[in-house]
């Protein structure tokens, strides 16, 4: 063996080395740092990363079907068992895909936000696009999608209204306006067949067609007023403590003194059941009048 | 598939009759494919655990990262209204309504009860924006966002860099939702993703760093790529293709069928880029290209898991042909068939119900109603079959081969078709930065021979009539109409630029730190005596003298990817020098 193994070991000293310039210089550059190494992992690490791979897959494929209709079990299923939306939740990919499903809008929607200030005189603050627009509209508007969204959504509006009364403040000197009003405005896209013998239609000419949406009060709204520590940030003059309307919200915090309280009274109600109890003796010392 | 059909555009059916089997053979049919990959663990790992080229990832985490800065450098204009406390949420109410367990289990006074409250807050929709979302905290946070965007684009700590990315990003996109677009869903689902994918191995500056100290350090071969798992790219795909599929089952609506809905999304005034477009819409749709556009497009993204198919089914035909295919024994074989079977039936059990309740019989006047199960049922059967029928067929016929694997299956019939269709999206509305991300997205599909044919093929030049394989063209009317075809298709490669160094290690070693950076090929060596060492000494072949020091850096930047963002000064006097000069810096060379 050693024979037989000798003179090639020879063959490969003999052979010249190649130098550093042909290694470094002209030979391919490898594509495989560990050709020896078929798969990414080790065996135990495959196993787990398996399960974590498989699950994300699943649960992603189940999360984007239907809630409804026959899929609708499934989803509970992966819901209460796997834990899927909690992951997608917690993860960031919940998701939805419904663009321009299941059609485009043929209409134009806007809202028009109007404000009135506090000697009657209403305010249009120009925070709906129509006609406003410049064009080529390169820049993508936040602001016009959701003021699409309040249109779409109405559980956006008074905290909309909200903003808007603090924004107000806070352009204003500190003095608060007296209401927000909605509009609603809408034009309808024509239908193909309508437009052909102009082959197209200025969209400034469509009918506008415009209803009255709700009013919010700032005085009465939550969080319709500034509050005092960012008063004090923007150098805006202190107002009457009360004045600004906070939402609760129940924290362990409060949860635990509710549940300190409430054993207190419990404890009292005991206490005063006690006093009142036949079957107890009363101490002698403590009968009302011994003292005396 | 049935349950899919469950977006018709129906209102509220009730599916009582049959939702416990469908449910029952949904969960049989998910258990049939996981029992397949246990029968052929294989195959999973050939799926998944593959080790891959990590430029394809490079490529796609520069471009992402790209699309998901410039999301979140146009989202500046509105930052203060939309996360700070001077916006339009107060901190509380923001907690309030989207703050999700942190609302209870945390008091702004007297923070957390315990300390394991963290882990139920962190398990939900939790921001930091929840707890404190003064400006000065909230741009710090942003300005932090921004960064580690742009430290993943370049690569420096890559991975830490994308994980912070992600984070920071969710800690704004969870504060309140009011502001999203299909586009963030994208950029949140991909980054979430990229954070475990090792897209930092190739095209970064940590990479950079590491062959450089490698090469200086004494290697004696160019360090090879290092090979990244496959995992998250697959996932990437997945999510595109469940996103294009989704997005084509919801589109139900009767515009998507009478081919009006790109007319009237086009028309939008909230869309459009210029109000005139509308004339070029209503033109469009009136000679009937818009039609069908919009039928084609649907029926794209219905179908585009099909490219998912056709990857893996190219996969197997490559690797049969060159015997690396993982082999498994007959049993296993058979085994997993009838698996698959078992779960393609379950399928098509439930595609027949979810045919019998969503498919409105108006749309198949000429079937009986209580037909439609079977019917339906059958299809779903008979297209497996002929699916597989068609693949036998054509498999040893070399013609029909490549039509059916090469282009109808092919990624680049999809991935092209969708290129296209996501620019036209983008030149004719403005709907944010949607059809960016989808297309960086693309980047988890080539190979990595791809990714270097692509970048040969840019630095390359049109071949001149006649040669590398450029046919000449006699009648005149074609050489004119072909021409710009021709240039694309037929390419020579590029003047190579010679490297004049030093023969003495040193010389050699800082030399081949260029290669690096050489992903067209361009590159050639030449050992010269009478250069300095180390110094970089440049000639372009078909061009007399040689270029020097700052003038060869600048040369450079033509045929180095990665200092194209010097390039636009190249040619301005005093800036093209300075550029010159600091590439030089950066690659190492003396001047």
């Amino acid at each position: 063996m050693s024979d037989e193994a000798g003179p090639e070991r020879d063959t490969v000293d003999d052979a010249p080395k190649p130098s550093l310039a042909e290694t470094l210089l002209h030979a391919p550059r490898r594509d495989d740092d560990r050709p020896d190494q078929r798969w990414a992992y080790r065996s135990w690490l495959l196993l787990l990363m398996s399960l974590a791979v498989g699950y994300h897959a699943l649960v992603l494929l189940v999360h984007n079907l239907p809630g409804k209709g026959l899929s609708k079990d499934v989803h509970v299923f992966f819901n209460e068992k796997l834990q899927a939306s909690a992951y997608m939740r917690a993860t960031g990919n919940t998701q939805s895909w419904a663009m321009f499903a299941p059609n485009p809008h043929r209409s134009n929607m806007f809202m028009k936000v109007l404000v009135k200030d506090k000697d009657g005189e209403i305010w249009d603050l120009a925070h709906d696009m129509y006609g406003r627009r410049e064009y080529p509209y390169l820049f993508y508007s936040r602001m016009g999608k959701i003021n699409r969204r309040l249109m779409e959504e109405k559980g956006y509006r008074r905290h909309y209204a909200a903003w808007v009364c603090r924004d107000w403040e806070m352009t204003h000197g500190g003095e608060s306006p007296d209401e927000v009003q909605f509009v609603k405005m809408w034009t309808q896209v024509p239908p193909p067949q309508k437009v052909y013998p102009t082959m197209g239609y200025d969209p400034m000419k469509l009918h506008l067609n415009q209803r009255e949406e709700e009013t919010v009060r700032c005085s009465t709204s939550y969080h319709g007023q500034v509050p005092e520590d960012i008063r004090e940030r923007l150098g805006l003059p202190p107002q009457h403590p009360g004045r600004f309307r906070d939402v609760h919200v129940r924290t362990w915090w409060d949860q635990k003194q509710a549940k300190e309280r409430q054993a207190e009274r419990e404890q009292r109600a005991a206490d005063a059941r006690g006093d009142d109890d036949a079957t107890v003796p009363e101490p002698v010392g403590e009968v009302e009048g011994a003292k005396e | 598939m049935g349950a899919l059909l469950g977006f018709f555009d129906e209102p509220e059916v009730d599916v009582s009759a049959h939702l416990a089997q469908a449910t029952t053979l949904a969960l049989v049919a998910i258990g049939l494919v996981i029992a397949f990959f246990v029968v052929r663990p294989e195959l999973w790992k050939r799926m998944l655990f593959d080790r891959l080229d990590p430029r394809p990832a490079a490529v796609m985490r520069i471009a992402l990262g790209l699309v998901v800065l410039w999301t979140f450098v146009d989202l500046t204009r509105d930052a203060r209204f939309l996360f700070t406390d001077e916006g339009l949420w107060l901190t509380k109410m923001a907690r309030k309504n989207y703050g999700g367990k942190l609302t209870t289990l945390w008091d702004p006074e007297h923070g957390f009860e315990h300390w394991y409250d963290l882990f139920p807050v962190l398990w939900g929709k939790f921001s930091i924006l929840h707890m404190r979302s003064d400006p000065t905290f909230v741009y710090g946070l942003y300005g932090l966002l921004l960064l580690s965007i742009v430290c993943m684009v370049l690569g420096v700590f890559t991975r830490t860099a994308s994980i912070l990315a992600w984070v920071l990003a969710e800690q704004l996109y969870r504060y309140s939702p009011i502001f999203y677009t299909g586009g963030d869903t994208v950029v949140r689902v991909f980054l979430f993703l990229g954070m475990f994918c090792r897209w930092g191995e190739a095209y970064s500056i940590d990479n950079w760093r590491r062959n450089r100290k490698a090469i200086l350090g004494g290697a004696t071969t160019l360090p090879p790529l290092r090979r990244i798992p496959a995992w998250p790219q697959r996932l990437m795909m997945l999510q595109l293709a469940v996103i294009y599929c989704a997005t084509g089952l919801l589109k139900s609506g009767g515009t998507w069928i009478d081919g009006t809905a790109l007319y009237f999304s086009l028309c939008l005034d909230h869309f459009y880029r210029f109000p005139e477009q509308i004339y070029v819409a209503t033109f469009m749709q009136y000679i009937g290209v818009l039609p069908v556009v919009t039928v084609w497009v649907r029926y794209w993204e219905l179908l585009f898991p099909v490219v998912l198919i056709g990857m893996a089914v190219n996969c197997y035909e490559r690797e049969r042909r060159d015997g690396t295919w993982p082999q498994a024994p007959a049993w296993r074989r058979q085994l997993s068939y009838a698996l698959m079977a078992g779960a393609l039936g379950c399928g098509a059990i439930i595609t027949g119900w979810g045919a019998q309740y969503y498919i409105p019989p108006r749309y198949i006047p000429w079937l009986p109603p209580q037909s439609f199960f079977a019917v339906f049922a059958g299809l779903a059967v008979a297209v497996c079959v002929l699916a597989v029928v068609v693949y036998f067929v054509v498999r040893d016929r070399p013609r029909w081969h490549k039509l059916v694997f090469h282009w109808l299956l092919g990624r680049r019939v999809w991935l092209v078709w969708g290129f296209f269709m996501h620019i036209g999206i983008d030149l004719g509305m403005n709907v944010g930065t949607f059809a960016e991300v989808m297309m960086a997205a693309y980047f988890a599909w080539p190979s990595g021979d791809e990714v270097g044919r692509a970048f040969r093929y840019a630095l390359s030049g049109p071949a001149a009539p006649g040669e590398h394989g450029r046919p000449v063209r006699k009648r005149p009317w074609a050489r004119r109409l072909l021409a710009p075809l021709d240039r694309l298709r037929y390419r020579a490669p590029g003047r190579a630029y010679i490297i004049h160094h030093n023969p003495d290690d040193t010389s050699v070693r800082h030399a081949a730190l260029l290669r690096l950076w050489d992903l067209g090929e361009r590159l050639r060596f030449v050992a010269d005596d009478t250069v300095p060492s180390r110094k970089l000494v440049l000639e372009i072949e078909g061009v007399s003298g040689r270029e020097v020091g700052a003038g060869a850096g600048r040369m450079l930047l033509r045929i180095f990817p990665g200092l194209w963002w010097l390039r636009p000064v190249r040619r301005i006097p005093v800036l093209g020098t300075a550029a010159g000069a600091l590439a030089v810096v950066i690659l190492r060379q003396r001047p």
